[in-house]
C-alpha cells in the first residue's frame, strides 16, 4: 500500500515539474505582444481588477480569470511597483512590466493545467478506481493535444475546468459522507466555473444528468452522516429550490418587459429567450426523468432534490461573497457579467453567429434551426478561414480523431455492458456519455484552441471506471489504443506546436522600429496553423480591448524602445 | 425482469449513439467532398 501511495506523488511531482519546466522553455521565447489576443487582454483586464476598476472584456465573461490573477497582481502591488494600472501608464520602462505581468499570467496558467491533472486524480480516486488505473489515466493528459495548446495562452478554459472538476470533486465528497459543507463548497466552484466560461455549463449538465447514477455508484459507502434527510430538511430544500427556479423564471420575464421599454431590442422579445424556453424544457424532462427513476425504484427523489438545492445555495453564496467584495471595493464586479450567468445559451448562440458575419438576435426556432445546421457542420462558422486544415478521410483532422475518441467509448461501453453485469456502471457511463456527444456536437458549431479539453475529464472518467471492472489484459489492450489516438492527434497535427516556438513579438507593428521587424509572411504562416487568426492591425486592436493603453501611452512606449542601448538579453531575446 | 428491460435500454442507447454518430459523421465527410468540389470547378 505504501508503495502505491509514493507512485502517486510521484506521479504529482512528475507532471508539476513537467508542466513547470515546459511552459518556462516556451515562455523564455515569447515576449509579451505575440500573442494579442487574449493574452494580453487577460493581463490587462486583470490589472484592471487589481487597480481597483471594472473590467472592460465580458465576453466569456472571464471573470474569474480576472480574479485570481488580478488578485496575485494586487498583492504583488504591496510589495513591489508598477502592479496596478496608474503605474504601468507612468512607468519608466514599460516594456519589462509588461513582460513581467505577462511571465506571471503564463506561471499561474500552466499551474491550472497541472491542477486539473491533480484534481482528475483525485476524482478518480473518489470513485474508488484501482490506483493504477488512476495514474495512468491521469497521465493521458500529457499525450492529450489540447494540453498543450491552452499551456502556451492564457484563456479561460483551463480555468473553467479546473472549477467545474473541482464541482464534481465536492459533489461526490457530499454523495459519499452526505455533509452539507461540500455541496456548498461546489456550488461556490460551480459559480465560479461559469463565470470564469459559460460554455462550461454542458459539462454541468451532463454531471446534473449522471447525478442519479452517481448517487447509486456510492450507495454501499458507509455514510457517517443520516441527519440531513430528515423531513424538515427536505422541505426546506424543495421550497428553496422552487423559489430559485421560478425567480429565474419571473426574472427572465419581468426583465424583458422592463427591458423592452427602455430599449427597443429584439433580444428582449418574449419569444427570443431561448434561455429560458430551454430550461423550462430541461426542467421538465428532468423532473420526468427523476420521476421514472424513483417509480421504478433506482433512485430516491428527495435526495436528488436536496443535492441539487443545496448546490444552487452554494451557487448563491458565491454571488453574495462576490458582491461583497465588489461592495468593500476590493475587487469589482461588472454586473453585466449576470446577463452572461442567467443567458449562457443566448450569449454562446450571438457570439458564434456575430463571428460569422450573421444575425445576431433570432427568435427561438430560427436559433434551434442553427443549432441544428451548425452541430450537423453545415454552417461555416470558423474564426480563420486561411487555416490550412490536415485532411483526413476528408474529414479535419481535430472532428476525425474526436469521432475516433467517441466510437472507442461507445466501443468500450458496449463491451462493458456484455462483460459487467453492472447496470448503474452502464447507466453512468451512457449518462457521461451523453454528455460527451452533445459537447461533440457543439464543437461543430466552431473550433478553437484548446475546446477539446472540456471532454478530456469525461473521457477519462468513463474510460477508468470501466477499466476498474475489466481483466488486466484488456485493460492494456485499451490503454495501448487510447495512448496511439492521442499521440497520433500530436503527431498529425504537429504544425501547431510548431508554430507556438515561433511567436514573434509584435512591437514592429506598433511602433515601427526596424529592429523589431518581423520575418517575411509571419503572419501569413502563422495563420495557415492556427485555429484563430493573429490580429492584423495591433494599434486598432489596443484602441477597441485595452482602451487605457490610448496613443499616448503606446507614443510613450514606443520612445522608450527606440532609445533602448544594444540589442537586449532580459526577458526576451530579439532573433536575428 | 429488471436487469433484461436494462439491458435492453442500455443497447437500444449505444445503438442510437453509434448509428447518429456515424450518420453524422457520413455527413460531414459528403459537405467536404462537396465543398473540395465546388472549390475546383
Amino acid at each position: 500500500m505504501n508503495i502505491l501511495k509514493d507512485y502517486s506523488k510521484i506521479l504529482i511531482i512528475f507532471l508539476f515539474t513537467y508542466f513547470l519546466i515546459l511552459n518556462l522553455f516556451q515562455l523564455s521565447q515569447q515576449h509579451w505582444s505575440s500573442m494579442l489576443d487574449q493574452d494580453i487582454m487577460m493581463m490587462y483586464n486583470s490589472l484592471l481588477i487589481s487597480s481597483g476598476i471594472e473590467q472592460e472584456y465580458r465576453d466569456h465573461p472571464a471573470y474569474t480569470t480576472f480574479f485570481l490573477l488580478g488578485s496575485i497582481f494586487k498583492i504583488c502591488s504591496i510589495f513591489f511597483d508598477n502592479f496596478t494600472v496608474q503605474e504601468i501608464l507612468n512607468s519608466k520602462n514599460i516594456d519589462e512590466n509588461l513582460q513581467t505581468l505577462f511571465i506571471i499570467g503564463r506561471i499561474v496558467n500552466g499551474f491550472y493545467v497541472f491542477l486539473v491533472a491533480f484534481i482528475i486524480f483525485n476524482i478518480l480516486k473518489e470513485f474508488n478506481v484501482n490506483k493504477y488505473i488512476c495514474i495512468f489515466s491521469t497521465l493521458t493528459i500529457i499525450l492529450f493535444q489540447d494540453t498543450y495548446e491552452l499551456l502556451f495562452l492564457i484563456r479561460s478554459e483551463i480555468l473553467s475546468l479546473l472549477m467545474i472538476l473541482l464541482f464534481l470533486y465536492f459533489l461526490i465528497k457530499f454523495i459519499k459522507t452526505n455533509e452539507i459543507k461540500y455541496t456548498l463548497l461546489s456550488g461556490f466552484f460551480l459559480c465560479f466555473s461559469m463565470l470564469a466560461k459559460i460554455q462550461v455549463i454542458f459539462l454541468f449538465f451532463t454531471f446534473l444528468i449522471s447525478l442519479p447514477f452517481l448517487i447509486n455508484h456510492f450507495k454501499f459507502q458507509k455514510q457517517k452522516n443520516n441527519l440531513i434527510y430528515g423531513k424538515n430538511y427536505y422541505i426546506l430544500c424543495f421550497s428553496l429550490l422552487v423559489l430559485f427556479l421560478s425567480s429565474y423564471v419571473l426574472f427572465q420575464i419581468l426583465l424583458g418587459v422592463a427591458m423592452i421599454n427602455e430599449a427597443n431590442d429584439p433580444r428582449f422579445y418574449f419569444t427570443y429567450n431561448i434561455d429560458l424556453f430551454l430550461f423550462l424544457i430541461f426542467i421538465i424532462f428532468y423532473s420526468l426523468f427523476i420521476k421514472f427513476l424513483s417509480v421504478k425504484k433506482i433512485i430516491s427523489s428527495s435526495k436528488i432534490i436536496i443535492t441539487i438545492s443545496s448546490v444552487l445555495s452554494g451557487f448563491i453564496f458565491c454571488m453574495i461573497f462576490i458582491f461583497f467584495l465588489d461592495l468593500i471595493n476590493l475587487i469589482p464586479f461588472n454586473k453585466l457579467n449576470i446577463m452572461r450567468l442567467t443567458n449562457p445559451i443566448e450569449y454562446m448562440t450571438s457570439f458564434t453567429l456575430l463571428d460569422a458575419g450573421r444575425i445576431i438576435d433570432a427568435n427561438i426556432f430560427d436559433s434551434l434551426i442553427r443549432y441544428l445546421h451548425g452541430s450537423g457542420g453545415l454552417a461555416d462558422l470558423r474564426f480563420n478561414k486561411s487555416y490550412d486544415q490536415t485532411m483526413f478521410f476528408y474529414l479535419d483532422a481535430r472532428t476525425f480523431f474526436r469521432t475516433l475518441h467517441l466510437l472507442f467509448i461507445i466501443f468500450l461501453i458496449y463491451y462493458s455492458s456484455k462483460i459487467v453485469k453492472n447496470n448503474n456502471l452502464n447507466f453512468l457511463s451512457i449518462s457521461l456519455f451523453f454528455g460527451i456527444f452533445v459537447l461533440f456536437l457543439s464543437f461543430n458549431l466552431r473550433e478553437t484552441h484548446g475546446y477539446n479539453i472540456y471532454l478530456f475529464p469525461l473521457y477519462v472518467i468513463v474510460a477508468s471506471i470501466i477499466f476498474d471492472k475489466l481483466k488486466k489484459k484488456s485493460v492494456v489492450i485499451f490503454y495501448l489504443f487510447l495512448s496511439i489516438v492521442f499521440f497520433s492527434e500530436n503527431l498529425i497535427i504537429s504544425s501547431i506546436h510548431k508554430n507556438v516556438f515561433v511567436r514573434e513579438p509584435r512591437v514592429y507593428d506598433i511602433c515601427g522600429i526596424e529592429k523589431w521587424k518581423n520575418s517575411i509572411n509571419y503572419i501569413d504562416n502563422y495563420n495557415k496553423s492556427s485555429y484563430i487568426t493573429l490580429v492584423n492591425f495591433p494599434k486598432n486592436w489596443f484602441k477597441i480591448y485595452t482602451k487605457r493603453f490610448d496613443d499616448a501611452f503606446f507614443k510613450k512606449y514606443c520612445n522608450q524602445l527606440l532609445n533602448e542601448a544594444g540589442n537586449r538579453h532580459h526577458f526576451y531575446k530579439l532573433k536575428k | 425482469m429488471y436487469a433484461t428491460d436494462s439491458a435492453l435500454v442500455i443497447k437500444a442507447f449505444l445503438d442510437l449513439f453509434l448509428i447518429s454518430t456515424i450518420f453524422g459523421i457520413l455527413v460531414r465527410i459528403c459537405i467536404n467532398l462537396y465543398n473540395n468540389q465546388r472549390v475546383k470547378l
